[in-house]
Parts: C-alpha cells; sequence; structure tokens
C-alpha cells in the first residue's frame, strides 16, 4: 500500500515529516502511519501497512505507544522522536509520534491528537548490527592480542626467573637505545650495572668506565651491522660485597628483532677454563725455564772448559821445556834454577786449575745439595772472628809471595757466633781475600776485619785496588761476572752472596774512601732460639 | 673528584695482576694465578693538577689477561683509557717483543695517551734478560722503562702515582715525559 493512497480522517500527516520519514525508511515502501485521538485510540491508518503489521489496526485501536506518549511525557520535539526498534517479523522499525500541534505544556486536544509513522529500518539495524560486530570483532582482537602480548610477558617473566635462578640475566634494548632487565633485577646485575639506589635501571654503551658498558657499545657496532652474530664480550671478574665475581655477558638480535643481552654469572665454566689455561701456562713457563737453564748450562761449561784449559796450556809448556825438546827441533836442556822456576809455574797453575774445579764443584754443590745447611746454635754456631783469624792465616803465603800485606783490623769482638756453616764461611772468606788479592798492587795492604753492628756480625775486607767500574757494580754478584783482572771463573763472588743469603745475610759491594774496594758481608748473630732464614729475596 | 681508567697490559706471568694488587690491597702472593679475560679493581688516588691543585681520582684498573696464543687481547678493551701500563718481565726476553707488539695495536685503537713501561721482577735481577737500557732501545727510545717489583713493592706505588699525574696533566692539555729508571 502506498503511502498517502488512504488519508487520515482527521488530516494528513505533514507532508514535510512524512517526506522526511520516507527518506529515513529509504523509499515510500518503508513507511506507514496512524493517526490517534486524545485517548490514543487510532483514528486512521495509511502507507505502507502490511510489511509493518499495521493492516491490524482499525479505527479505535488503541495505540500503546500513542497512549504511553499522550500521558503527561514531556513533549518530544515535533519530528524524529525515536521509540526503540520493534521488531516485526524479521523486520526492525522505528516509530515515530508527533503531536498535530504542539506547545510547552502537551499536544492540544481535537479529533486527532497526533501521528504515529512506523518506519522500516531493518536496513539501518542490520547495518548499525554490522558495524557493531565488526566493533566487536576489533574489540575480541584488541583483546587477544593484548591476551597475547600478557602471555608473552609471563613467558618472559618466567623465563627470565629461570634464567635468573641459572645465573643469567637478560637485558633487553628499548626504543631509545638503552638496555633494560626485564624483570627486577638481581643484586649482582644491578651492582654489576651500577644501579644501586638508581630509580631508572638502564644501561647504555656511553660508559667504558664499566666493562658492560664498553661491550655494550661495542655489541651495538655489531648487531647494528649488515649480518649481526653472537658477540661474546668474554670473562671479566670484579668485586661486589667484597667478593670477586666473574661474568660473562652475550649479545644477539632474535628473530623478531628484539635485541638482548644476556649476562651470565660464571662459578665452575669459570674455574675449568681457569684450571686448563693454568696448566698450559705452567707448562709453558716451566718449558722457557729449563731452555733458560740448558741454556745458562751451556754457557757456564763454555767458561769452565776455557778456565780449565789455560792453566794446562801454562803446565804442558813448563815441563816441554823441562823435557828439553820443544816441538820441531832440539832445545838444550834447562839450568837448575831455570827448572824449579818452571816447576813453580807447573805447580801454581795446577793449584789454579784446582782452585777452580773446586769451585765449580762447590757452586754446583750448593746450588743443587746443600743449601739448607746451617747452624743457629750458638754453642755450635761458627765464630765469625775465629774464621776471619783461620782464613788470614792460611791466605798469608799467597799475599807474601806476591808482595801484598795482609792486616787483621782492629776492633774485632773476642767472639761473634753467626748462623751459617764453618766451611763455607771460610770459603766465602777463601773467596773475598782471592779477589783482593788479585787486584791488589804490590807493596798496598788487604784489611780483614769483623765488626759487631746493630744488625749482627759483619765480616769485612778491603783493598787498595782500583776499585769496581760502575758499570760493573750492579752485576758483581752475578754470575759469570768479571773484573779486568781476569783469572778468575766469575763464580767466587756468586757463590759468597748465594751462600750468605741462604742464612739471611747479604753482602754487598762500596768505593772504599781512599780508593779501592770494600765487600761487607752482613750475618746474623747466631740466637739461642732457632729461626729459619727469610727466603733469599724476600 | 673524577674517574678514570688505566689498563695493564703485557705478556702472560709478567705480574699484571701481581702489581695491582700491590698497589690496591698492598699485597703479594707468591703463587701464579693465571688471569682469564679481565679483572677490574678501582683505587681512589690523590695526586695534583698542573697548577698545583689537590685532585683526587677514582682509578678503575682495567687488568687485562696476558697475551698468547690461548688468549688475545680485544682492542675494544682499550675504549675509553686515559693511561696505559705496559709491563715487561725483566727475566723472559720474549715479553718485551710481546709488549711492544700490544704497543703498536693500542696506539692504533686509541692513539697517544699518557703510557709507562714497567720492568718487571726487580727482585729477581741477577736473572733477567732484557735490562733498562734493552727495553730504551727496542722501542726506539720511546720508552723509560721503571724497574718494578710487586714483590718488594720497589717502584709500584711510584709508576701508579706518575701515571695518574700525567693523566692530570694530559685532562689539562699538558705533556709529561715518561719518567724512567
Amino acid at each position: 500500500m502506498h503511502l498517502g493512497d488512504q488519508e487520515p480522517s482527521g488530516g494528513a500527516a505533514p507532508g514535510e515529516v512524512l517526506s522526511a520519514l520516507i527518506g529515513i525508511a529509504g523509499g515510500e515502501r518503508g513507511a506507514a502511519w496512524a493517526s490517534f485521538d486524545a485517548d490514543g485510540r487510532v483514528v486512521a491508518v495509511g502507507g505502507a501497512l502490511a510489511p509493518h503489521g499495521l493492516e491490524r489496526l482499525a479505527p479505535g485501536d488503541a495505540l500503546v505507544h500513542a497512549a504511553l506518549w499522550l500521558e503527561g511525557l514531556p513533549v518530544p520535539p515535533p519530528r524524529r522522536m525515536v521509540l526503540p526498534a520493534l521488531a516485526v517479523a524479521r523486520h526492525h522499525v522505528d516509530v515515530h509520534l508527533w503531536p498535530t500541534s504542539s506547545s510547552a505544556e502537551g499536544p492540544v486536544a481535537g479529533p486527532v491528537a497526533g501521528y504515529m509513522v512506523v518506519v522500516d529500518s531493518t536496513l539501518r539495524v542490520r547495518e548499525r548490527a554490522t558495524v557493531l560486530e565488526r566493533l566487536n570483532e576489533a574489540n575480541l582482537l584488541q583483546e587477544q592480542l593484548a591476551g597475547a602480548e600478557r602471555g608473552r610477558n609471563s613467558a618472559r617473566l618466567e623465563r627470565s626467573e629461570a634464567l635468573g635462578a641459572l645465573g643469567v640475566e637478560v637485558l633487553e634494548r628499548g626504543g631509545d637505545g638503552l638496555f633494560r632487565p626485564q624483570g627486577a633485577p638481581s643484586e649482582w646485575l644491578a651492582a654489576v650495572c651500577g644501579w644501586e639506589g638508581a630509580l631508572d635501571r638502564v644501561i647504555s654503551g656511553e660508559d667504558p668506565l664499566s666493562f658492560l658498558g664498553a661491550f655494550l657499545a661495542e655489541a651495538e657496532e655489531t648487531l647494528d651491522g649488515d649480518s649481526p652474530a653472537l658477540l661474546r664480550s668474554g670473562m671479566w671478574s670484579q668485586v661486589i660485597a667484597g667478593r670477586e665475581e666473574v661474568f660473562e655477558a652475550f649479545a644477539m638480535v632474535l628473530s623478531t628483532g628484539r635485541r638482548i643481552v644476556m649476562v651470565e654469572r660464571l662459578d665452575l665454566r669459570y674455574r675449568e677454563r681457569q684450571e686448563l689455561l693454568q696448566r698450559a701456562r705452567e707448562a709453558s713457563l716451566s718449558h722457557e725455564a729449563a731452555r733458560r737453564g740448558v741454556e745458562h748450562k751451556d754457557v757456564l761449561l763454555h767458561c769452565i772448559v776455557h778456565d780449565l784449559r789455560a792453566p794446562l796450556a801454562s803446565i804442558a809448556g813448563a815441563l816441554r821445556l823441562l823435557r828439553g825438546s820443544g816441538e820441531g827441533a832440539a832445545r838444550p836442556a834447562v839450568a837448575a834454577d831455570q827448572a824449579r822456576e818452571l816447576l813453580d809455574i807447573a805447580l801454581r797453575q795446577a793449584d789454579r786449575q784446582d782452585a777452580l774445579i773446586r769451585a765449580v764443584l762447590e757452586v754446583f754443590h750448593a746450588e743443587v745439595m746443600d743449601l739448607e745447611r746451617f747452624d743457629d746454635d750458638p754453642r755450635s754456631a761458627p765464630d765469625l772472628v775465629e774464621v776471619a783469624l783461620d782464613g788470614v792465616e792460611r791466605a798469608r803465603p799467597a799475599f807474601l809471595e806476591r808482595g801484598v800485606r795482609l792486616v787483621l783490623g782492629a776492633g774485632a769482638p773476642a767472639a761473634a757466633p753467626v748462623v751459617g756453616a764453618r766451611d763455607r764461611l771460610a770459603r766465602v772468606l777463601d773467596n773475598l781475600l782471592q779477589n783482593a788479592l788479585r787486584h791488589s798492587p804490590q807493596g798496598e795492604a788487604v784489611e780483614v776485619s769483623v765488626a759487631a753492628g746493630p744488625d749482627g756480625p759483619a765480616l769485612l775486607v778491603s783493598d787498595r785496588g782500583a776499585g769496581v767500574p760502575e758499570g760493573l757494580q750492579g752485576l758483581l754478584f752475578r754470575r759469570f761476572v768479571r773484573g779486568t783482572a781476569g783469572g778468575a771463573a766469575g763464580l767466587g763472588l756468586y757463590y759468597c752472596r748465594m751462600t750468605v743469603e741462604r742464612w739471611g745475610g747479604s753482602i754487598t759491594y762500596r768505593d772504599r774512601d781512599g780508593g779501592g774496594a770494600q765487600f761487607h758481608v752482613q750475618l746474623r748473630a747466631a740466637r739461642a732460639v732457632s729461626s729459619a732464614p727469610p727466603a733469599p729475596g724476600a | 673528584m673524577i674517574r678514570r681508567k688505566i689498563c695493564l697490559l703485557g705478556a702472560f706471568a709478567v705480574g699484571k695482576t701481581s702489581l695491582v694488587r700491590r698497589f690496591v690491597h698492598s699485597l703479594f702472593d707468591e703463587r701464579y694465578q693465571t688471569t682469564i679475560g679481565v679483572k677490574i679493581d678501582k683505587k681512589l688516588v690523590l695526586t695534583t693538577t698542573h697548577d698545583g691543585r689537590a685532585l683526587e681520582v677514582t682509578l678503575v684498573i682495567w687488568d687485562i689477561h696476558g697475551e698468547d696464543e690461548l688468549q688475545k687481547v680485544r682492542a675494544s678493551y682499550l675504549r675509553g683509557s686515559s693511561g696505559l701500563l705496559f709491563v715487561v718481565d725483566g727475566t723472559r726476553r720474549a715479553t718485551l717483543d710481546v709488549a711492544l707488539e700490544l704497543e703498536a695495536r693500542a696506539r692504533a685503537e686509541i692513539g697517544d695517551i699518557p703510557t709507562r713501561v714497567l720492568l718487571n721482577k726487580a727482585d729477581l735481577v741477577d736473572a733477567w734478560e732484557v735490562d733498562p737500557a734493552e727495553v730504551r732501545a727496542a722501542s726506539g727510545g720511546r720508552w723509560a722503562p721503571v724497574a718494578t717489583s710487586a714483590r718488594s713493592g720497589a717502584g709500584v706505588e711510584e709508576v701508579f702515582q706518575s701515571l695518574v699525574r700525567a693523566i692530570a696533566l694530559a685532562d689539562a692539555g699538558q705533556d709529561t715525559p715518561p719518567e724512567g729508571v
């Protein structure tokens, strides 16, 4: 039925309103109308009645909507009053009501109090439902995404918790380029990153003073590169809460593009690696020391052979002269006094060779076997005064022969028991005297004295030779160091130092006032209570 | 107070860790304990500025593992350093070559910064295979080595103090020549 086919007796609906409603309804077939009186009863109906169920209305029927509307409700605007959708069949309709005329007090009384227009809003409702459905879908999707993110966060925290239990903490780089922990950081991570008490727990590669800061700077470069790979920091240690802790960090880009840094607190892995490296390096050091030892022995052997050969040449020469036959041509027999002189030369050279061999043997012996032997009991310890007196007497003939005086200095105590071994102490003195004799000009004196000082008894051997050149003084007590006078293997002073240092003593050199050399052997006084000597060089 | 980072570099077993231990804690341990990676320590040091003012410096000391075929020093460890200490073991000639190589790499990475060279194990001078003159010659005269002994402490405090002073002066744009003995 076409709108307007049946005009209400009380007057048609206002054309302007109907036009608007028809527009809303999507065409004339989308609307029906009914006029009603002041009691809300139908006066007339029209428009597209069937689709909206208005065909069942007859004049006089009560219109519930109109009645409600007429029940003293505030007067609605004359148009566009929309009541909740009325479901008819599968259609949705909007019901519009308006008075024939209105004032502030309400509809005006008359045969037709107002009009009700029913408009098919199915299309709009469906559209709205579609929109709503999409909105709901979007909301649902958003909720699903949020749920998934919550799930991921939860999983991340769980992973973080599990890694934390294994001593691994994870830092993730944010959009601002700073790295943050994924959960509450452990105390050690806070200490490593310098976060103690800090509110903003972030770390960047701009602090090269902290190891992690320096590593992050390197990591940024690598991770920003064309082919980012896993980057290891290498191990590092620092003291945290008074304890040395060891760490290692790893930087990587995950498949999602996230950049993370894992910091691991090491213990067992570090110890295993440390042990392996320690062994390897100790082996390397041992090998190096052995190689140096062999080299030194080679040099020593060369020196010994050279020094032993020199006296032999003199002895052989003297013997050949005595036999009266030189190489190649016969020689006349030597006179008796010349023969004695040749024998003396041979004997001296033999003595010299013997002394060299003894020196070598003593050094080797002292080095490998007899280093710890000494006496510090004052009842049996060697008396330095006695050793000095004996040594002077023993050396006197050699000094006489060379025209060098040997004197015992004044002021020696009656006795001076010292830590040491008598035979080796005597050997120390012999070495110093031989050294002094070698460097003393004829007619000068070598003085041996014993002094009691606050550090213990000391033995001093002084000569009037040329002294030791300054460049040689620092090397004087090393092996194979020889002065310009020659005649020694360069082991005598080395033996002296090694021996007295084993007893907790020392030996030093100084230029003597007025020219010459002075060797000062400082020893420890033997006391009633034994005590081990300090380690050499300590 | 300012913070400055210094690094100790050298071959393995030259005594870097012992020198730091002596300087920071006044301790020495006879046992050799190889270093893996980097050991970081700190010490507050008092020095003077170019105009004679007292200056407190928190020294962040990076004791970097010894260089050999098993561990190579990463150049990135040196970034941000204000000073370097190169340690040579006087009893091992080969450690001088390692120190020279490390110095060349360090200069390439971070340029010229205050440097000191320590000829360590002065307590074993009898066993030295290399002396200060040889170190000077090998470095082309650039190095004036300081004889040190972590065992006795000889020269240790002095060389660290000397480096800190050089850093303070470098901060002020002034150069100081290295002090050797």
